[in-house]
């Protein structure tokens, strides 16, 4: 424990754990629109990439959803 | 004694001077044939021929292409060209990316994150990394989706300027007054990318087709369309 830590009546870590997984959670409401988004653009253009590109927003929702967890348990 | 005349009973031989009149003739129509006199599917035909030999440049110089669509594209409407800024304007955003996913690797021996406990700094390099790729998916899209359309009937120009903000806008081929374009610095010459500029008399006054390879051949290309609407609507088949 950091000599500061002692003074402090809460656990500082605890906040930033906090801090993290409220950040998080708003980062994979980002990730959501970007899967819509390009939901959207595919309509609008459609090509044979488009499903790849969709791809790699669903792979983005993913790994965010995925650090949301480990940020969750190792914290 | 008078000599006897024998008639000969051959076919009388072509001139030698009607033979030449015909080889001349001949030359006179191959000349005629130019691009100015040739029908809508002679317009057509060297607007393929001339987009063929400008070559196809993978994603962002695609003539006529497959498996493409877009919104609003009438049933038989024809994609003539397809274009994309050209892929160096990326370099950009792609070195600051790469940037980007060097800082961890730089500061992690340096204050305050050295008094950050291991698994906040897990943690925060991971959050890191979901932002740079973020950054990375945002960009590329921007790229992949903003492109310029030249149909048989009208010009296509979408723009996405960020994930979230789309604006489409067209005009017919008919409609434009005049087409020229703008090449310069370093990149844009060795490279061969300018934007081309499109004076319209549609509601939207100029269109721009920003950083376009091969920025001449789509000038000529324009022309010949404009051309082609012409003769088509003096031949009555405008759709």
């Amino acid at each position: 424990m950091m000599w500061w830590e002692k003074l402090l009546p809460f656990s500082i870590w605890a906040v930033l754990k906090g801090g993290f997984l409220v950040g998080l959670g708003l980062y994979i409401l980002f990730a959501i629109v970007i899967v819509r988004q390009v939901a959207m653009m595919a309509q609008t253009i459609s090509s044979s990439l488009n499903w790849l590109l969709r791809l790699f927003a669903w792979v983005h929702l993913l790994f965010s959803l995925l650090v949301f967890v480990f940020a969750w348990v190792i914290l | 004694m008078a000599e006897k005349v024998i008639f000969s009973s051959r076919k009388k031989e072509p001139k030698a001077s009607s033979v030449v009149n015909q080889e001349a003739q001949k030359k006179v129509r191959k000349k005629k044939s130019s691009f100015a006199t040739k029908g809508t599917r002679g317009i057509r035909r060297e607007i393929y021929r001339l987009l063929k030999d400008g070559g196809e440049k993978r994603g962002i110089f695609v003539p006529r292409p497959r498996d493409f669509a877009f919104e609003n594209q009438m049933p038989k409407e024809k994609i003539i060209l397809l274009l994309r800024r050209h892929w160096i304007t990326n370099l950009s955003w792609l070195f600051v990316v790469v940037l980007m996913s060097g800082v961890p690797l730089l500061l992690k021996n340096f204050p305050p994150f050295i008094f950050f406990p291991f698994p906040f700094r897990l943690v925060g390099v991971m959050i890191w990394y979901l932002f740079v790729f973020a950054v990375f998916l945002e960009h590329f899209f921007s790229w992949y989706f903003s492109v310029n359309i030249i149909t048989d009937e009208r010009i296509v120009d979408i723009d996405f300027i960020s994930l979230i903000h789309k604006r489409i806008s067209e005009a017919k081929i008919e409609n434009i007054q005049d087409v020229t374009y703008k090449m310069g610095g370093l990149l844009g010459t060795v490279f061969n990318f300018g934007t081309v500029y499109i004076q319209t008399a549609a509601e939207k006054p100029e269109f721009e087709f920003e950083k376009v390879a091969n920025p001449a051949l789509v000038v000529k290309v324009l022309e010949r369309m404009k051309f082609e609407e012409e003769k088509e609507k003096i031949e009555g088949r405008v759709r």
